[in-house]
């Protein structure tokens, strides 16, 4: 018998009555409102089940007008994984670009939304030529890229094939005769003026990398009206961006131009066979890393006198916890969604083994390790991402985790705090030794408390780990209560409220809502929110396929159109 | 172990360790590789098969018991209460812990400071650093453990762990850390060990391989004791081991290598004069020696416990 068996009987699921109790308040949309007002955007909470938990048939998708379609500026991920699709061998890729801009949560709705400075133009060309120089100078990369000898310094020929196929591959789509003369006519004259075929070549192969047709994602659908098409090319575009995180390979490309992907059959093949291929992995982490915001951990400010074990790479080491995780569910089980709330489950290195306390699986990177139930973790809410994102630098926050719950995982508004309103919780002393009762100012306070009390009660539900993540049982020498509530659902600590969560009704729209956004670059308009429903739908008729879903979100009338062009 | 396996890249930095090479004599060694103590009539506690990593403590910090005004951590390893002149214990002076226990044998506690005022200033110091370079990573393993506080039958394996510790930001080596087992080092095990008010208590010889800056040492340790309080929590422990050490093996060893002249004339004196436990009846041959720790939980990876079954002998070195 394990020593701490005493604390396992402590932990267990909560009463099936009140997990009733739960999904009935959320269906109905009771006791949700952010703030004293309706949660806005919150995706129906249609899971597609009856009462019965029998799946119910689908029906056809709504018919929906999309939104105005966006042109999307690739994110600096899309750019790098582009570059490493289009050239072989090793290359390094500046990340020295414009930033990513967050939206709605989603760096793929930022991106719909930024511009490009001067300065951000200088930087795509310096980036552009760092990588035409490397490509030109690597025997591999140069070899895979140049598909004619050039017969002189100035061989516009050969500079046409080779730069045709690189601008189609690059800009996505067929190039006019007229685009590849102009890019020919550039690597001849610099070629003459060098001396060097090479030496023009950088100059194309730059031309091609900074052009807008490789740096933005054209998505305007052809034809008029208020529901258009997307055309072959674009589709094959969303297609791959959605899935790879990339540009489309030769195959999508060649089936885009032939006009075959409008066809709803071919597009599925496509997508499944994309889903198949190991660049999905790629793709999916993205997506995640988008939603969970995992990106800003690499070098996450944690104070080291208070955190011992915040070493500078724990943050690296917390986001690849999460991904992996993201990976095994999706691509190695096929599982079901929500059960990454709940697994107990891990992929962890060294470094997440010593901070989680259990036995690492392998000296060198990560390996899947099972947590018991005595160490009240479990699942995404229990993994260092989570907890050390929704954290201070030198504190666990409350408020955070309970901000993340409701916006990421529920999908309910939670408005920032006003600008002028004091945030600062009194320090910890005799009376208020734990984080909860250093709370009852946000609580006790009206003012405050219309949204803090939807926030902190499920964030000390997290009590347990401190600001990395590490577990504890006590604060300043008192004990924890993580105790709480989930819009009238108790729960008597984390371990518990990743069941709350897990069956919730919220969670699977909320989810279908962020890969909705995600693909399609924006955020949606009411009308798509009966499709989202829909898709939902689906979702949970799949038991929560995550491929599914994406397959799903491919094929409907929202991805395939667009809108008026504004 | 074998003394043959002594390695001494540079022996000028290795001056304040010479007094821990000490090895024992060939003869003593034979068998004793794969060691299960014999446990007389205590009852024989086989370790729960569904269990192998059980609870694993670290020794994060090892350090010699010193003496102050006759009390120091240690054990009574001749059973005796030894007073100067009463003929018992070599004539030596046994100390008291400092929990009031008399008898205790820890005469290396007496010669530290006269060490300290030579070349061996720094013997205490290399001691932790060995422990934080990951090169003496002291583990003690218990399964079939019930509880912190009390248990009547536990297992024990006392041994070697190897890997490259993490360090937590206040330069502490972390708790919770995964590390092989040593494969090549002896790994002692006990099976009847008690846990009593959170003490952990067994007697036992042991070997320790230390590995300190270019040097690798193995030190035979026997008449061993080795107890460890277990803090409720299971989070931390704190202890001591002592045992004997083989004088004239010492001398023999500081005789090979380039000790200062004043040190080795002073060890030579000394020496000889110290050893207050026998290998034989009258012998006074060898010097007792403790050692304090603190430690922290530790796990072993998996596929390293498969790889050294509990009770097995170490793999076969050159």
């Amino acid at each position: 018998m394990s020593a701490s068996a005493p604390l396992r009987s402590a932990l267990g699921r909560p009463a099936p009555s009140a997990r009733r109790a739960l999904r009935g308040a959320l269906v109905l949309g009771l006791g949700l409102s952010a703030c004293g007002d309706p949660p806005k955007d919150a995706a129906p909470a249609d899971d597609g089940e009856e009462e019965t938990g029998e799946p119910v048939e689908r029906g056809p998708a709504p018919e929906v007008t999309p939104g105005a379609p966006a042109l999307r500026r690739l994110t600096q991920s899309q750019y790098e994984n582009a570059l490493r699709d289009m050239f072989a061998g090793e290359l390094y890729v500046p990340t020295n670009l414009e930033p990513d801009n967050d939206v709605e949560g989603l760096l793929s709705v930022g991106a719909s939304t930024t511009s490009v400075s001067a300065y951000g133009v200088e930087l795509y060309e310096a980036a552009a030529l760092t990588v035409a120089e490397q490509v030109l100078a690597s025997p591999e990369a140069k070899a895979a890229l140049l598909s004619c000898t050039p017969t002189g310094p100035d061989d516009s020929t050969c500079a046409a094939e080779v730069l045709g196929a690189l601008a189609r591959r690059a800009w996505r789509r067929p190039v006019s005769a007229a685009e590849v003369g102009r890019l020919a006519e550039l690597v001849a004259q610099i070629g003459a003026a060098e001396g060097s075929f090479d030496a023009g070549m950088v100059y194309g192969v730059a031309a091609v990398l900074q052009s807008p047709h490789f740096l933005y994602r054209r998505e305007h659908g052809e034809g008029t009206g208020a529901v258009r098409p997307v055309t072959s090319v674009e589709l094959a575009s969303r297609l791959s961006f959605l899935l790879w995180n990339s540009i489309p390979d030769e195959e999508l490309l060649a089936v885009a131009e032939s006009g075959a992907l409008l066809d709803e059959a071919v597009l599925e093949e496509q997508a499944r066979r994309l889903l198949a291929h190991d660049n999905a992995r790629r793709g999916l982490r993205n997506l995640f890393d988008e939603v969970f915001h995992l990106y800003n951990l690499p070098g996450i400010n944690k104070d080291p006198l208070v955190f011992l074990n915040a070493d500078p790479e724990l943050g690296a080491s917390a986001r690849e916890e999460t991904l992996l995780g993201v990976e095994a569910m999706v691509f190695d089980d096929d599982g079901d969604f929500r059960d990454l709330l709940t697994t107990e489950r891990a992929f962890v290195d060294r470094r997440l083994a010593a901070l989680y306390g259990v036995a690492a699986a392998t000296p060198e990177g990560f390996g899947e390790v099972y947590l018991p139930a005595e160490l009240g973790r479990r699942g995404l809410l229990g993994q260092a991402s989570f907890l050390m994102l929704q954290s201070h630098a030198t504190s666990s926050s409350a408020t955070k985790r309970g901000v993340f719950v409701r916006r990421t995982l529920l999908c309910q508004e939670i408005p920032a705090p006003p600008a002028d309103v004091d945030t600062s919780i009194p320090e910890a002393d005799a009376t208020s030794p734990t984080l909860r009762e250093r709370l009852q100012t946000h609580l006790s306070d009206p003012y405050c408390a219309s949204c803090h009390q939807l926030t902190d009660p499920i964030g000390l539900g997290f009590e347990n780990f401190d600001g990395i993540g590490k577990w504890r049982l006590t604060e300043n020498g008192a004990t924890i209560d993580a105790s709480g509530d989930l819009d009238g659902v108790a729960f008597a600590n984390a371990w518990q409220m990743a069941e709350v969560l897990h069956d919730s009704p919220l969670l699977g729209p909320c989810f279908t809502r962020h890969v909705y956004r995600y693909g399609v670059g924006r955020v949606e308009n009411g009308d798509e929110l009966a499709l989202i429903g829909w898709l939902n739908e689906g979702f949970a008729g799949t038991g929560y396929s995550f491929r599914e879903l994406l397959v799903d979100t491919v094929l409907s009338p929202g991805f395939r159109n667009v809108g008026e062009l504004q | 172990m074998t003394c043959a396996r002594l390695a001494l890249r540079s022996p000028f930095r290795l001056l304040p360790l010479a007094l821990l090479v000490a090895c024992a004599p060939p003869a003593e060694k034979e068998g004793a590789d794969a060691e299960v103590v014999d446990t007389g009539d205590l009852p024989v506690c086989a370790p729960p098969a569904d269990d192998l990593q059980g609870v694993t403590f670290l020794m994060h910090k090892v350090g010699f018991a010193r003496s102050t005004e006759g009390v120091a951590w240690g054990s009574n390893l001749d059973g005796e209460v030894s007073v100067i002149g009463d003929g018992s214990g070599c004539n030596k002076q046994d100390l008291t812990d400092p929990e009031g226990t008399p008898g205790i044998d820890n005469a290396f506690a007496g010669l530290l400071p006269t060490l300290e005022q030579t070349e061996a200033a720094a013997i205490s110091g290399l001691l932790q650093d060995s422990v934080e370079q990951g090169e003496l990573l002291l583990t003690i393993q218990v399964r079939g453990l019930d509880s912190y506080a009390d248990d009547d039958c536990v297992s024990v394996a006392f041994g070697n762990a190897t890997g490259a510790p993490l360090m937590g930001t206040d330069g502490v080596i972390l708790a919770g850390q995964s590390f092989d087992r040593d494969a090549t080092d002896r790994v002692v095990y006990v099976d009847a060990a008690d846990v009593e008010d959170g003490r952990l208590s067994f007697a036992s010889d042991f070997g320790i391989k230390l590995q300190i800056l270019d040097a690798n040492l193995d030190l035979d340790v026997t008449m061993g004791q080795v107890r460890m309080d277990i803090a409720p929590d299971g989070q931390s422990a704190t202890g001591h081991f002592t045992g004997g050490v083989s004088i004239p093996y010492m001398l023999s060893e500081i005789e090979k290598y380039a000790i200062d002249a004043d040190l080795k004339a002073l060890l030579n004196q000394v020496l000889p004069v110290v050893g207050d436990l026998s290998s034989e009846p009258g012998a006074c041959d060898m010097l007792s020696m403790a050692f304090e720790f603190e430690a922290i939980p530790a796990f072993f990876y998996e596929e390293s416990l498969e790889e050294v079954p509990w009770g097995s002998a170490p793999a076969a070195t050159d």
